[in-house]
């Protein structure tokens, strides 16, 4: 394994070239690779994971025609939910996008601990890899839902997935909590540290300000989520009761476990599980505003309001997972609170939106695909925001709760939301990334497919929720959902839309990587500091070091005429 | 600190006048995150057993009188530790006794875990005892980790501060302390 | 990149396609009532949270989308004048406003439409009849106290999947003449009842749509919820937590009876040892 590196000293670059495919595309230490690698990966993931989608919708449209029973239909579901959550939006938007505009926006020559950073991502390699091998042991995989509460996942018998499947999947986890954590300390440490001269946090740009957030809320939030694994796994294994209450009959017989409680597990996991919901918007947030201030020509609207929103927004996002609850049996005087306290993140929220909204206020607008991407992002959160208002009031989450109104308000939000940022992402970043821009036409087209697509799947999917629709259903047998399971084939033909859309996406990445017309330095005439790198910039970024000389979005000023400035101009 | 380039160092980039202090303050930012993860962690496993203690079959044991050795030693450990810190002059000493004093306490831990087990506690045995065994391991692995970190120093002693493995280190003590607290006392 | 984007088809279509997805959505609002029918008391309150909630989220939605849609079909030629910043002062105003006025209204939503009724669902009424609903996979069980108003309690030991699926005891004496409905709750109309619901193996939760009644049944626990149903007729339970493999056929038919009829069926049911 070539671990080490030659350090050219070539005068002219001064870059480090190192020398060889292993190296440089394999082992690599260079942030701009290893970003590039997770992206892959997060596109083979999302591959499975989407594939996963497209064959329970079929079943759900059109029951019976997809070949899926119903133990295939609880494993696809629940490893969909794992699958595109972990393992395709965290490792496309926070590690893949996140290692690879983090030092070039702040001025660094790689992370803090480049060798740390390869090796999280070759740590999550197996994990994707045992996650994908879990579907092919016996009794499928984990089936007991995203959430795997016990007892379903802690009872072999109690689910066909419960058993060496489950067991996989707490050890794919756990492996990923490894991975992110390593990468959420180099994150932090690199931001903290590592910034170019004159480089003041207020002068960061607000995606470096969420990619900073979100790695605090992960590494605060995360070890909850390895107490309960670590509980889950020795109440499988160990024999002990943690989760495990007395006497439970199971296929007519009685468990010897006593006195566990099942609520337990529930708030450590959205303990976890409610911040990770930010870890996963707010980078998609700050791709955008970086986008929207490029292609609306005129800085954000709001930049230090919206830095305080993204605090508070983390800070309250870690008080009130118990919105997750309301109906699970905590006490009901809690649920009050966590009402009250979830809606108080309405406010940084609306500040959010309403900074969005204001940076196209007077905009001259590019229509390229990125900036599509952005605009769409600002719908979709809007959107999803909007169907929280509901999930978080206790009272209406009486009736709204596990249904598909739910799951159509989460996918815009973490789906659709996180999404529509990472491609903007994508596409905004691809020049520096390969030198070369993607295809405008393709870019297009996948914009409108994923556009038409998912609002409409998922914006019908509330209203089929309102009908009371329960999720994670293998078919809709009871009366009353009738009217609302009717709408089942129309959702599932803009789910194909939608899957279909991402194929195009996936032609053009890899097909404007060797054939995409080539990018100067600065395509998009954008001023924050990856923009003074060379297309595709080299390992170790630049020459000479940067110096940041003022904001990061310098739109409007600049006297020659031009509209706008670098970061590092005077 | 794990991958030194020549090249870029050269050219007095990543150095202490960046606005974050370079590539040197790193390693604080580092070890202060981990610490707070690791407060998070042992914090959840705290009020999973304030929790979990009201529920039936909890089943209470003490740990054994070894632990209180043990406790004894990880504290001596913190003071060489710290004199280890201070005294560059002979910090591999002092260095070599840290380690020392946590491999003594490791091994008390683990003829603790021999006396429970031979008076009939397993991890299933009852609830409490599942605590017992959980934290004692989940806080020997962070042990492991420090003594692992200690080692590294201990083999390039004198260059380089010792500020980041000493506050790990006493973090190590002072969750030991927590967890033991937490173990009799609730 | 272009600098021919004044012309885009994109100031056209987007606008058009947002005011188009928020003409649909509204529509799909005010045109059709997509709740089940209501039958219950509180569940009249959480369809007018649900109202207050979609009055004051469709105006934030509607304007949302009227302002993108605005912005984005009058934004200017590349070669229009440089943006010029509105001052510190009217960015304050545009962005506190709006962020208080939010936070008012869902805040007011909460704490005095739906915290009362939330509470309601809560109440805890020792005149209220007393049902117990058991959950276990992939099936409900109804469990009256009978004549003596007692519960007989649970001998998990005597558990029979054919002939003793409550789990009771024929020694218990509260459990002589308590009765136990297989996949049927029978309930009266215009009485309050409090449901205390019980699990036997996993996580269920008891789910009447039309009633708007959820909760979840955790094992160890008793988990406990309340309504009056109150309009007769047939209803459906629907499990609405993920069980297992049978999750989707796990349901139960709901009865409501007017509180005569109820009463006799009471009174002529045979108990579960009788």
């Amino acid at each position: 394994m070539a671990l080490t590196h030659s350090h050219g000293t070539d005068a002219a670059h001064g870059h480090d070239h190192p020398s060889g495919f292993w190296s440089k595309y394999i082992f690599s230490f260079d942030h701009k690779v290893i970003g590039v690698q997770y992206l892959i990966l997060a596109c083979i993931m999302g591959l499975i994971g989407a594939g996963l989608s497209v064959w329970f919708r079929t079943q759900l449209a059109w029951p019976g025609k997809a070949g899926m029973s119903p133990e295939n239909y609880v494993m696809a579901v629940t490893m969909h939910g794992t699958i595109m959550i972990f393992f395709v939006v965290s490792l496309s938007l926070s590690s893949g996008l996140g290692n690879f505009c983090i030092p070039l926006q702040i001025g660094a020559r790689d992370m803090a601990y480049p060798l740390l950073n390869m090796l999280s991502f070759w740590t999550i390699v197996p994990g994707a890899a045992i996650m994908v091998a879990s579907f092919f042991v016996e009794g499928g995989g984990a089936a007991g839902g995203w959430t795997s509460y016990p007892p379903l996942s802690a009872l072999p018998k109690a689910a066909p997935g419960s058993g060496t499947g489950q067991t996989l999947w707490l050890l794919a986890m756990a492996i990923f909590v490894v991975s992110f954590t390593l990468g959420g300390l180099n994150y932090v440490a690199t931001i903290l540290n590592l910034r170019a001269r004159g480089m003041t946090l207020m002068r960061m740009p607000i995606t470096i300000w969420t990619y900073f957030i979100s790695a605090v809320l992960g590494l605060l939030s995360f070890p909850a989520l390895t107490a309960a694994a670590i509980m889950l796994l020795l109440d499988r294994h160990g024999g002990t009761s943690f989760f495990l209450p007395s006497k439970l009959i199971l296929s007519g017989q009685l468990q010897t476990n006593t006195g566990g409680t099942p609520l337990l597990f529930q708030h450590l996991f959205w303990f976890l599980g409610h911040p990770e919901v930010y870890i996963l918007v707010l980078p998609a947030v700050g791709i955008a505003f970086d986008v929207l201030a490029a292609n609306a020509r005129r800085p954000v609207m709001g930049y230090k309001a919206s830095v305080f929103a993204l605090w508070a927004i983390a800070f309250l996002g870690m008080i009130v997972w118990g919105h997750h609850m309301f109906i699970s049996g905590m006490n009901p005087y809690l649920g009050k609170y966590f009402s009250i306290s979830t809606l108080i993140i309405t406010a940084p929220f609306a500040l959010l939106g309403v900074c969005l909204l204001g940076t196209l206020w007077r905009a001259r607008i590019r229509f390229n695909t990125p900036m599509l991407f952005a605009l769409g992002l600002i719908s979709a959160v809007g959107t999803g925001g909007i169907g929280g208002l509901f999930l978080a009031t206790a009272t209406a989450d009486l009736h709204f709760h596990d249904t598909y109104f739910v799951v159509g308000h989460f996918h815009l939000m973490i789906g659709v939301t996180s999404l529509m940022g990472t491609f903007a992402g994508i596409y905004y970043w691809f020049p520096k990334m390969f030198g070369r821009t993607m295809n405008e036409t393709l870019g297009k087209l996948h914009f409108v497919g994923t556009m038409v697509g998912t609002f409409v799947v998922f914006t019908v999917q509330h209203f089929q929720g309102m009908g009371g629709m329960t999720r994670r259903y293998y078919e809709y047998v009871n009366e009353y959902v009738k009217p609302a399971a009717a709408l089942n084939p129309l959702v599932t033909i803009f789910a194909f839309i939608a899957f279909g859309s991402q194929l195009i996406f996936l032609v053009n990445f890899f097909w404007s990587m060797f054939a995409g017309a080539k990018a100067s330095k600065n395509p998009w005439e954008a001023t924050t500091l990856e923009w003074t790198a060379e297309s595709p910039a080299g390992h170790g970024n630049w020459n000479e070091p940067p110096v940041v000389r003022g904001d990061p979005y310098r739109y409007g000023e600049g006297a020659d005429g031009k509209g706008w400035k670098l970061q590092t101009d005077a | 600190m794990l991958m030194k380039s020549d090249a870029w160092e050269s050219r007095a980039w990543e150095g202490d006048d960046l606005p974050g202090g370079g590539r040197s303050e790193a390693n604080r930012t580092v070890v202060f995150l981990m610490i707070a993860g690791a407060v998070m962690l042992f914090t959840t496993f705290t009020a999973s057993y304030l929790v979990r203690r009201e529920a039936a079959g909890w089943g209470k044991v003490s740990l054994p009188a070894i632990c209180w050795v043990g406790t004894a030693f990880l504290v001596a450990s913190s003071v060489t530790m710290e004199l280890a810190r201070r005294k560059t002059a002979s910090a591999r000493l002092w260095l070599g006794t840290t380690i020392g004093l946590g491999v003594l306490f490791a091994l008390g831990q683990v003829e603790a875990w021999r006396q429970l087990r031979a008076s009939g506690v397993t991890a299933s045995s009852g609830a409490h005892s599942g605590f017992v065994y959980m934290l004692t391991s989940v806080h020997a692995a962070h042990l492991a980790a420090g003594i692992v970190v200690l080692v590294v120093a201990l083999r390039r002693a004198g260059r380089g501060s010792l500020g980041g493995c000493a506050a790990w280190w006493h973090f190590t003590g002072a969750a030991w302390i927590w967890v033991a607290a937490v173990l009799t006392v609730f | 990149m272009s600098r021919r984007d004044r012309g885009s088809v994109w100031r056209f279509l987007l606008p058009v396609g947002f005011l188009a997805f928020t003409a649909a959505t509204v529509a799909a609002v005010l045109f059709k009532d997509w709740m089940p029918p209501v039958a219950s008391e509180h569940g009249k309150g959480v369809d007018g949270m649900i109202t207050y909630i979609l009055c004051a989220a469709g105006l934030i939605f509607v304007a949302g989308h009227l302002l993108l849609a605005k912005f984005i079909f009058t934004s200017g030629a590349d070669d229009a004048p440089a943006y010029k910043p509105i001052g510190n002062k009217a960015e304050m105003l545009f962005t506190i406003g709006p962020t208080i006025f939010i936070l008012l209204i869902s805040e007011i939503g909460v704490l005095f439409i739906g915290n009362p009724i939330w509470g309601q669902v809560f109440k805890e009424d020792p005149e209220d009849f007393q049902i117990e609903v058991i959950a276990k996979q992939f099936e409900w069980i109804a469990h009256y106290p009978g004549r003596d108003g007692k519960f007989g309690p649970f001998r998990m030991e005597k558990y029979d999947e054919v002939d003793n699926i409550a789990a009771l005891w024929k020694k218990d004496k509260e459990s002589r003449d308590d009765l136990v409905v297989r996949g049927k709750l029978i309930l009266p109309a215009g009485k309050a009842c409090q449901i205390r619901i019980k699990s036997f193996d996993v996580l269920h939760s008891f789910n009447i749509p039309a009633f708007r009644t959820k909760q979840d049944a955790v094992p160890g626990i008793y988990t406990k919820t309340r309504f009056v149903a109150t309009t007769p007729g047939d209803y459906e339970i629907a499990c609405a937590e993920i069980c297992g493999v049978n999750h989707y056929k796990m349901k139960a038919k709901v009865q409501v009876l007017p509180l005569e009829k109820y009463m006799k069926w009471l009174e002529e049911e045979p108990g579960f040892f009788e």
